[in-house]
């Protein structure tokens, strides 16, 4: 068989023209691999920013408001426990077709409930970009202002007590470091409230100033930590903890059109998918008829009903 | 220099060196020319497209018009020419070609009955289809085109081949859904790729960045099949091996038209189609009820009803149920007779040297949409108007014109230089859900009777919410510029070895915009404010392919061919969008939103592949072909490099071997079998660990913040699919009877299983793409053509094509069962099969006409399982069409029609879901006559614990008349002279013509708005009817 196929090429007849297109396409297949395929499927996508590109005072400050942005997301900014907890409690009632709100309303969630998934995802998420910020922050910029060290351990003590507030004993947190991810195990609710604790006491320790965000990291972590002490039922310690603290404080999240809505007016006053709970079921407070000082209540959803406060359809 | 402009040199050198290189070539010294005609032997008329080749070479040119043909630079010796052409037999001739010199061979070909074409596609050319290891389906495009209403490249593929599942729009522009050997992939698209005429183009479905409830556009419906000469679908990756990554899920290979040697021939044709939407939509109920307050009396103005479990319970006592269907009241529905209307010309001509087709067409269809009577009375009354493009919100209009110029060279080469263009606009309705203020929310939502009142106390019609005035408010286009640019170079240096290069760059600029103008549309958040969003978009595909063929035979008996390629392609997704809201009265654009935003998304991917395959053809009757593929590309994780991809098929023709008994019936029997990989490359980010940027709405306004995003997977590689394939063709009966049959199982591993992320983890992402599962499909696919009468009076030909498919998630690779509200990913069962806890039964055990849940099990009507199970395939696992065509009068006039089944899946009826759950309006929800199936259906979802839905599982089987059309041949004199033409004739048709049977309560099985693996027919359209009458006159 060899024989015949030596014979055969050798019949072959190529002209000087086929001889030079083969060289350049040889020319070519050869030429190519030189560009190493590396090379040539290199892409770079602008849509996204690389982990070294946080790895400088800018990159750990923009880490840090973007923990920021999360826990305004995981609160107001997006459909959070404050609604979704609000529709179970009948505080809410739902005003829409979806079956997630629905089953929720109605006490009867199931396991696939995609919205209250992603209510625990965005607080979680507010947690390990927190961490992530302190770490950054203490590698490249550990002479910068302490208050933005201690306001990221106020985004993890804050989220991790609501998590507490909200869901039963077996909390996981699992964090990230260096692109590797560390599953955490259950732990009680009671580990919980002192891991957010634990957070928030670190924070106080570091935010030792008098300037105005010194004052206001400052504050948040005692009203903080007052919380959480009451949920440890350690009355006297809270009471200590909040001291000093002006009773008109508030720690702001801000909204606008161009950078995240307010959901909690957006899902009430502007489209109603909630609606202020008429006395709903056994249990329900009549909220609106009742004129609940706590809870300005007007209905029709129009211009000067949104000024005043929460609608009921 | 640069790697990447060596790179784009060399490509683009390697791309023209088929055409470039010859031009300085010398001249060929032991060569002469073959020249003769091609006729039919029964009519002497002349043969025009038979393919003519030099058997064993690469050497091989095609008839003009007049049937003539020349083959140069032949070695001189004793060669074997055949020829090729559909509705023919293949032709063998030898003859002896002396140097220098010219011989001339002629060829009177038999017409047979039925063929299928002789000549397939393949990705290193055109191969005879006996060669062929695999079952490539065939449509002739142009054939159907003259005589059937199509309007897309979904119309041509319906129900044509078998395995090729497709689901046709529902609305003007509204894009296709194809899914060939079933779906494969959980994670990354299931879409074919589409190839035309040797490079690659933009087909995504979903293509818009504005939402409008669901329908949206395909770019596969930008491209125009009145320039389609054919298209052939690759099925699996057993055929598709050598397209490359991404290939997996088949690949649809369409051959535009080319033009033939012989004086210009010119072409005009009209179609002038009437749309309508004859589906029953459904009816709604209302149950009246009186009170002892008015929040407790139903009114006009109210939704105070008395539900069925409301009557059980005691609560409340009906007064009266109506029902309402404002789809069938003139003055209320939104549904009139829609106008498409082409006009289009083509050219075809040249000389041996250089041939031409070009082609233009003008192209409107104006939907089925339109402004109800009532609510053109309600505008005229108050003196207001609405814009043209308010009143007419579903139009599309589009011009698409093509050059194809093929330009034979010294030297034995030929350029081919094409040009594609389309530009168009079309209009979208909010359709489907689109929120509130859809036609269909609406539409579906209506409270059951015809004078309910707004708040404003406006007449609605029978319309929920909102009322056309306020939703064709928002009108939404997308114009496309599209050009398809191709350059394609052969040049045969030898007669043993050819070489060709091909370089395209299909580009595609779309423009999205949506306009709300202040206090303008529906009242639905601000959008009252008025918004503005435009939304511009370019897409770039490359591709480069460069390749040499060599043939020769080794013994007298075995002939080798080797071909070796080298491909690039690189596909680009660049979009730019701003949105302004909070308009100023009269203000259009962007910049006058008060509130403005801009985003930007950029997405690009590359692959580099080579391939070498080696044929063998054993006594002209067994052929086999082995082949393997390596691919990189950009998307692969940087832990792994390069994907192989092995092919090996076989094809032997049974009936010309010795042992075989000769049958007279059997004209030709024919078995092969093949096995090939391909795969489908990741999401162009997948692999990589991110932050994404982020706004952060601090004290002193908007800071710029990043969130981190993905961990990325470092070792992600393609979905690989690996395909066995087997089956036989068989010709009988004098060609009368042509059959194919095949089996396949497509294994897909290394599956890109969506590893759900625990929320606790923190992560942007939900998930991270692991190759961790497995996927089969297994099936079978049948082709059945036959002349069963064949007189000059009667002809009566019969086209059978069916398929069954079952689709398996064999593993998840470890992950747990994905489990969605209804839908759920578990090993053992069919990918987006439907799942929830079953109604297992229902009985009016008290009599009292209704059925209703109890919490006590012993009182309760309905009784649902306690697990979720499965309900059936998203998809149709059977599918079957028959086609008969009858010609009369001597073949000048032909009827045919289409009915096709589609078989064993199951449709969500979400619509009727909402209706009863949400919209209070369903017949099960309030009428004490209703179905008790219905009754307990609504109980279940609204008032059992568990909610269940699977009362709207329903089944989908249906059998459609899919298409019949009339087309009248005048004969050749009656053209001369009326117009001095050269050809006439005339087609009616109708496409849809409605379901001829189906257990599906709802809409229609096939009346789905979006065009993902597993929809819901939720508030969508229904399929329109067409009916088309169109004129083709030949100059």
């Amino acid at each position: 068989m060899l024989t015949y196929i030596d014979r055969a090429w050798r019949r072959m007849s190529v002209r000087p023209g086929a001889a030079a297109a083969s060289l350049a396409l040889a020319a070519a297949l050869l030429v190519v691999p030189s560009c190493t395929p590396t090379e040539i499927l290199s892409v770079q996508d602008p849509d996204i920013v690389n982990p070294a590109d946080v790895q400088s005072i800018a990159g750990a400050n923009a880490v840090r408001l973007g923990a920021l942005a999360r826990l305004n997301a995981s609160t107001s900014g997006e459909e959070s426990l404050f609604l979704l907890g609000g529709l179970l409690a009948d505080e809410w009632i739902n005003g829409d077709s979806f079956i997630a709100r629905q089953e929720i309303d109605q006490r009867t969630v199931t396991r696939e409930n995609t919205f209250l998934t992603t209510a625990n995802r965005n607080l979680h998420r507010a947690r390990l970009s927190a961490e992530q910020a302190v770490t950054l922050l203490e590698q490249y910029n550990p002479a910068g202002p302490a208050w933005q060290r201690a306001e990221m351990y106020f985004v993890q003590g804050y989220v991790i007590n609501l998590l507490a507030e909200h869901y039963c004993s077996g909390l996981v947190f699992s964090t990230i470091v260096d692109g590797v991810d560390t599953f955490g195990s259950p732990i009680t609710t009671t580990a919980a409230f002192e891991r957010a604790l634990a957070a928030v006491d670190k924070g106080l320790a570091m935010v030792t100033g008098t300037a105005a965000d010194d004052l206001r990291v400052r504050n948040a972590l005692r009203v903080l930590r007052g919380r959480i002490l009451l949920n440890l039922n350690r009355y006297p310690e809270a009471a200590t903890a909040v001291n000093g603290v002006p009773s008109n404080f508030t720690f702001n999240m801000q909204h606008a059109a161009t950078a995240t809505s307010n959901v909690v007016w957006n899902f009430n006053n502007l489209s109603r998918r909630y609606s202020v709970s008429p006395g709903e079921g056994p249990n329900g407070i009549n909220f609106a008829t009742a004129k609940d000082p706590r809870l300005p209540v007007c209905e029709g959803g129009d211009a000067t009903c949104r000024a005043i406060g929460v609608t009921i359809a | 220099m640069n790697c990447r402009l060596v790179m784009r040199s060399l490509l683009a050198m390697a791309a023209l060196a088929g055409t470039l290189v010859p031009l300085s070539s010398d001249a060929q010294g032991q060569q002469g020319t073959v020249t003769g005609r091609v006729t039919n032997a029964a009519t002497g008329q002349p043969i025009g497209a038979a393919q003519v080749v030099v058997v064993s070479t690469n050497v091989a040119t095609q008839t003009n018009i007049e049937g003539q043909y020349t083959l140069r630079g032949v070695t001189a010796g004793a060669i074997e020419v055949r020829v090729l052409r559909l509705g023919f037999a293949e032709m063998r001739r030898t003859v002896t070609v002396v140097a220098g010199q010219s011989a001339t061979l002629n060829f009177d070909m038999t017409e047979v009955a039925m063929t299928l074409n002789p000549v397939v596609t393949t990705a290193t050319g055109q191969q005879r289809r006996v060669e062929v290891g695999n079952a490539i389906a065939q449509i002739d495009a142009s054939a159907i085109i003259e005589s059937q209403s199509v309007t897309g490249v979904g119309d041509l593929l319906t129900s044509r081949a078998a395995g090729v599942l497709v689901v046709p729009g529902v609305q003007t522009g509204a894009g296709t859904r194809i899914r060939i050997r079933g779906t494969s992939s959980l994670s990354l698209t299931n879409n074919p790729i589409v190839v035309i005429d040797g490079i690659r183009v933009e087909s995504s479905t979903g293509s818009s960045s504005v939402s409008v409830g669901g329908t949206l556009p395909s770019r596969l419906n930008d491209l125009n099949p009145e320039e389609f000469e054919s298209i052939e679908v690759v099925r699996g990756p057993s055929a598709a091996t050598l397209y490359g990554t991404d290939a997996a899920n088949g690949v649809i290979v369409i051959t535009t038209k080319k033009g033939t040697a012989g004086r210009p021939q010119w072409t005009y044709y009209t179609e002038q189609t009437a749309i309508t939407d004859r589906n029953d939509y459904p009816t709604a109920f209302h149950a009246w009820r009186t009170g002892p307050t008015a929040g407790t009396t139903s009114s006009r103005s109210n939704t105070v009803q008395c539900f069925l479990s409301q009557v059980v319970a005691g609560a409340c006592v009906q007064d009266s149920v109506t029902s309402y269907n404002l789809t069938n009241d003139k003055e209320s529905t939104p549904f009139g007779i829609g106008y498409r209307q082409q006009h289009g010309m083509q050219l075809r001509g040249g000389s041996e040297t250089t041939r031409y087709f070009l082609h233009g067409e003008w192209e409107a269809e104006d939907g089925v949409t339109k402004v109800p009577e009532f609510e053109q009375r309600y505008l005229a009354a108050r003196n207001r108007s609405l814009t043209d493009f308010q009143r007419n919100p579903g139009r599309l209009g589009r011009i698409t014109g093509r050059s194809n110029v093929n330009i034979t060279l010294p030297r034995n080469a030929e350029v081919q230089v094409s040009l594609g263009y389309t530009t168009q606009d079309l209009r979208l309705p909010r359709s489907d859900d689109a929120g509130t203020a859809g036609i269909a929310a609406n539409t579906y939502g209506g409270p059951g009777f015809k004078y309910n009142l707004n708040p404003a106390g406006d007449t609605l019609y029978g319309w929920r919410q909102f009322t056309p005035r306020d939703i064709y408010q928002t009108e939404t286009n997308q114009a496309v510029e599209r050009m398809i640019t191709s350059l394609n170079g052969n040049w045969r240096a030898a007669d043993w070895l050819a070489l060709r290069g091909n370089f395209g760059l299909d580009y595609a600029s779309r423009l999205d915009t949506q306009l709300c103008r202040f206090e303008n549309c529906a009242n639905v958040g601000t959008d009252r404010l008025g918004f503005k969003r435009d939304n511009r978009t370019n897409f770039f595909t490359y591709t480069m392919d460069a390749g040499a063929t060599a043939t020769r035979h080794i013994t007298s008996s075995i002939e080798s061919k080797t071909t070796a390629g080298l491909q690039f392609y690189r596909n680009v997704f660049d979009r730019n969008g701003a949105t302004g809201s909070q308009l100023p009265p009269g203000a259009t654009t962007v910049t006058s939103g008060s509130v403005a935003s801009a985003d930007e998304s950029t997405a690009e991917s590359r692959t580099l592949g080579a391939f070498v395959e080696q044929s063998l053809v054993f006594n002209e009757r067994f052929f086999l072909t082995g082949a393997v593929r390596s691919d990189r590309n950009s998307a692969f994780g940087a832990d792994f490099k390069t994907v192989f991809y092995p092919k090996l098929s076989a094809s032997w023709i049974l009936s010309e071997e010795s042992f075989m008994p000769k049958a007279g019936w059997m004209d030709q029997l024919r078995v092969r079998a093949a096995y090939g990989a391909s795969g489908v490359q990741p999401g162009t980010i997948d692999a990589v660990q991110f932050f994404s940027p982020s706004s952060y709405r601090g004290e002193s306004g908007d800071e710029p913040g990043l969130v981190y995003t993905s961990l990325g997977n470092r070792s992600l590689k393609p979905e690989r699919s690996a395909e066995f394939e087997v089956g036989f063709d068989g010709t009988f009966f004098n060609n009368r009877v042509n059959t194919e049959l095949t089996y396949y199982n497509k294994s897909s591993k290394d599956a890109l299983i969506s590893r759900i992320l625990p929320p606790s983890i923190g992560t942007g992402a939900t998930a991270r793409l692991e190759n961790l599962g497995e996927v089969r499909n297994t099936g079978w696919e049948t082709l059945v053509n036959a002349q069963l009468v064949r007189r000059n009076a009667l002809v009566w030909d019969v086209t059978v094509n069916g398929s069954l498919n079952s689709n398996e998630l064999v593993s998840l690779g470890g992950v747990p069962r994905i489990v969605g509200t209804t839908q759920q990913q578990r090993e053992g069962y069919p990918l987006y099969g439907w799942w929830s806890r079953r109604l297992k039964s229902w009985e009016d055990k008290d009599g009292n006409g209704i059925i209703s849940y109890n919490a006590n099990p012993s009182l309760s009507e309905i009784v649902v399982s306690d697990t979720t199970e499965f309900h059936g395939y998203p998809l149709p696992r059977r599918e079957f069409a028959i086609t008969n065509g009858i010609e009369l009068f001597n073949r000048r006039i032909r009827v045919s029609a289409m009915i096709d089944y589609k078989g064993d899946f199951t449709v969500y009826n979400n619509s009727e879901r909402i209706r009863c759950a949400s919209r209070f309006n369903c017949n099960g929800l309030v009428n004490p006559k209703a179905p008790l199936f219905e009754q307990a259906r609504t109980a279940a979802v609204r008032e059992h614990p568990s909610r269940t839905v699977a009362g709207f599982f329903e089944e989908g089987d249906f059998i459609r008349f899919r298409e019949v059309s009339v087309v009248w041949s005048a004969p050749r004199g009656l053209a001369e002279r009326v117009f001095h033409g050269r050809s006439l004739n005339v087609s009616a048709s109708a496409r849809n013509l409605g379901l001829l049977w189906t257990k599906y309560s709802g809409l229609d099985p096939e009346a789905f708005g979006s065009t993902g693996d597993a929809p819901s027919s939720f508030q969508a359209f229904g399929p329109p009817t067409y009916f088309s009458l169109r004129f083709n006159l030949g100059f």
